[in-house]
């Protein structure tokens, strides 16, 4: 391994392949019971109980408008460390972990889907696969602002 | 900045706070006893070994002024400034800026404090803190002729030499060569001691005893620490890795409660009989964590000392504080929030309590007022009292206040102990003029705000002419409370029980929904809003058909009473409370969440939040 090569997990979103640093996935576990929260998005699952400590699970297809494979089995939450907070994500499957260089990851194009590019820092292209480099907690800290603003303007309504 | 650095600098400034804050009771112990030795060569110690780290980890600014510190210390110490109320003034506001210094540093390692002023003061004494010695001038002459290398012209003052002599005092500390050389520079020193005149005697002293020790500076650390060594050993663990712990142990009583509800299904009896062992040791262990949160009271005790002294000072008075129960423990959480209520009313009965001397004097009572403070354990709360042999709380000037200032409409209503409790009432003071010190009206029902928070309550008695008694409960923790158990549509909920006044059965036909101003329900005779726990949540759900199980909880905090209709009541029981995250900040209405017997978490709710948020909308 290369000094500045990085580990990555991919996952599916849908029919979309995701990456992200391996190390910020603290581990995997499968779709566990859920409470939800009332008044909160519609992405946000609920919290659940990770060996007595409780973490949030969002959605992210939900957010990013993606939908979900039908296929239920290989689904998975991955508990993911966002700078002190812990996070589960619900991801439609976890496919393998790749060791790239930093080189072999081309910046964010001007991709011709739907999503917001915001979220999406590089993309890795292999024969007719593509991944996508997903900015998590980006991703997360916008949805958030969002949130707060709709949920003011449905209470004034 | 590397970061083994950043560690350095900040392993000093903890332990830096945490020296500051062992030494703070030195330094009001000097007023009362001036004198002890002990006390003077603690506070010593502690500006020594905070020069030394500072300089150490690179905080060039903090060394400087912990320098000056302590070179004025040692005049002190060593008699050369009689130890006065001048001098322990300046002492105690070096104490605070030396706080201020290592709180500004913790929150930002580049700031910068200026210390010139103060500097300049330990530097060169005033007067006042120089004058009661008439030594001053037989002291300095021998001075002269002590440090014999530098030399100091017989013009210099009195202080610059003193520095001198204490960075002497320092140099022949940190540079040390060898005993040889120590023994030999000591001696040259020794040989010219004939030369000097004979009161140069106690000055050297310090040298002398420093000199002698073969490794001076360690020998002061080892005191300190054989101290604290013996019985009260311990280490510092993060409040991060112990709340880690206690989610853990959490767990453990879970997965534990959950194989001992399976246990009929099992024969083997050496399996049950160590279930039921492990259910032992695991209850233990729990009682164990939970304690490890609870720390004593001492410090925030301690810290009133200075409120009283600073407050009564600011307004010539004369109050002193005894202290009670310093050792009491509490979770770390209340005492957090405990600061600010106490040194209010500490504050308040300084201000509104003790009179003047005069006054005092008029009532034939000691023209010194005692404010007593004090803690102890009663059925499982803490129980702090806040005693001050005072003027007392005058109920019916209240109300003719409250009159005056319209928050209150009819006198009669009213007994005198409710309008004692007028206190609480936001924007009420009924001190003419607004003071330095407290009167502006904003605070008592912030306080009471503030200890409602923490599940706890507060209560006044007092006595026209001799003294007024407020009584804060508080739980022991609020890493566990009591807590109901509800259910509303298919969720559970917990209800914290201490706000909960009282719950009672209802069946659909109670409620008045014709009312124009919402659901009411009347509790015996006693008409109150009625919200419906499902509808608070956003969530919608048919009308008329209640749940043969329904309930409400009635709330009686604010200024008026209301009730919360549920759908089940499903028990009562201990709640671990865990912190919600920070990803669920912006939704009001839950303080936290726990996970019950089943596993799964259930949110805590905040029905205050939950109803400001509905009149919000």
């Amino acid at each position: 391994m290369s000094q500045d090569s990085v580990r990555y997990i991919s996952f599916n979103l849908g029919e979309e392949q995701f990456a992200t640093p391996l190390l910020s996935v603290r581990e995997v576990i499968g779709v566990p019971d859920t409470t939800p929260i009332p008044q909160a998005a519609a992405h946000f699952i609920g919290i659940m109980n990770l060996r007595g400590q409780v973490v949030s699970i969002m959605d992210l297809r939900k957010k990013l408008g993606i939908k979900p494979l039908a296929n239920e089995a290989e689904r998975a939450v991955m508990i993911c460390d966002l700078g002190g907070l812990s996070l589960g994500i619900i991801v439609d499957s976890v496919n393998q972990v790749l060791t790239l260089d930093s080189d072999s990851i081309s910046p964010k194009p001007s991709l011709g889907t739907s999503m917001e590019h915001e979220y999406i820092w590089g993309v890795y292209r292999k024969e007719s696969t593509l991944i996508l480099f997903l900015d998590i907690a980006k991703s997360l800290s916008l949805e958030e602002s969002i949130m707060l603003k709709n949920g003011q303007t449905s209470r004034a309504a | 900045m590397d970061d083994f650095e950043l560690e350095l600098k900040k392993g000093f400034l903890e332990e830096a706070s945490q020296l500051i804050g062992d030494t703070e009771q030195c330094f009001l112990s000097l007023e009362s006893t001036p004198e002890d030795p002990k006390l003077l060569e603690k506070i010593f110690r502690l500006a020594h070994n905070l020069k030394g780290s500072a300089k150490a980890v690179g905080f060039a600014d903090l060394g400087l002024f912990t320098h000056h510190f302590e070179s004025f210390l040692l005049k002190v110490k060593n008699g050369q400034i009689p130890s006065s109320k001048a001098a322990i003034d300046l002492l105690l506001r070096s104490n605070d800026h030396l706080r201020k210094f290592v709180d500004s540093l913790s929150q930002d390692l580049n700031a910068v404090v200026d210390s010139t002023v103060l500097i300049s003061e330990l530097e060169h004494p005033s007067a006042e803190i120089l004058m009661p010695s008439l030594a001053a001038e037989s002291l300095s002459s021998p001075e002269t002729s002590v440090p014999a290398e530098s030399a100091p012209a017989p013009t210099e003052t009195f202080s610059a030499e003193e520095i001198a002599l204490a960075n002497k005092t320092e140099d022949v500390i940190s540079e040390l060569p060898s005993s040889e050389n120590l023994q030999a520079e000591f001696s040259e020193m020794l040989a010219a001691q004939p030369a000097i005149e004979p009161n140069l005697e106690s000055p050297i002293i310090p040298i002398k005893q420093v000199a002698k020790t073969p490794d001076p500076s360690p020998a002061p650390a080892q005191a300190t620490s054989s101290n604290n060594s013996g019985s009260n050993e311990s280490i510092r663990v993060s409040l991060q890795r112990v709340e880690k712990l206690i989610d853990y142990v959490g767990e453990l009583v879970i997965l534990e409660s959950v194989m001992k509800s399976n246990i009929t299904t099992v024969q083997n009896d050496t399996f049950r009989r160590t279930l039921s062992q492990i259910d032992k040791v695991t209850k233990e262990i729990q009682d164990m964590t939970m304690g490890l949160r609870m720390v004593p009271l001492k410090q925030t005790f301690q810290k009133m000392q200075r409120i009283v002294r600073d407050t009564s000072g600011l307004l010539n008075k004369k109050v002193r504080i005894v202290l009670d129960g310093e050792d009491t423990e509490v979770d770390k959480t209340v005492l957090e929030s405990l600061g600010d209520p106490l040194v209010h009313l500490i504050r308040n009965a300084c201000d509104h309590g003790i009179e003047t001397p005069e006054q005092r004097i008029q009532k034939g009572k000691n023209p010194e007022g005692e404010i007593r403070l004090s803690a102890f354990h009663r059925s499982g709360r803490l129980i702090i009292e806040i005693r001050d042999d005072g003027a007392g709380i005058d109920g019916a000037r209240l109300k003719t206040k409250a009159m005056e200032k319209g928050i209150l409409s009819n006198l009669n209503q009213m007994s005198d102990q409710d309008g004692i409790n007028l206190i609480f009432h936001p924007g009420f003071s009924t001190k003419a003029e607004v003071s330095e010190v407290s009167g502006r009206g904003v605070g008592m029902d912030v306080v009471k705000t503030n200890i409602e928070r923490l599940q706890g309550n507060i209560q006044i008695e007092t006595k026209i002419g001799s003294g007024t008694i407020f009584k804060v409960s508080l739980p022991l923790t609020v890493a566990i409370i009591e807590g109901l158990v509800i259910r509303a549509g298919t969720e559970k909920y917990v209800v914290p029980l201490a706000q909960v006044h009282e719950t009672v059965r209802i069946k659909a036909s109670e409620i008045d929904n014709k009312t124009g101003i919402g659901e009411v329900f009347s509790l015996r005779g006693e008409a109150m809003n009625l919200f419906r726990l499902t509808k608070l949540l956003g969530r919608n759900i048919k009308q008329d058909k209640l749940d043969p199980e329904s309930a409400i909880l009635v709330f009686r905090e604010g200024d008026q009473p209301y009730c919360i209709l549920i759908d089940e009541i499903l028990g009562q029981q201990q709640i671990v409370v865990k912190k919600l995250g920070n990803e669920l900040s912006h939704i009001k209405g839950f303080s936290g969440s726990s996970i019950l017997g089943d596993g799964r978490p259930a949110l805590i709710l905040e029905t205050s939040d939950l109803l400001n948020q509905r009149r919000a909308a």
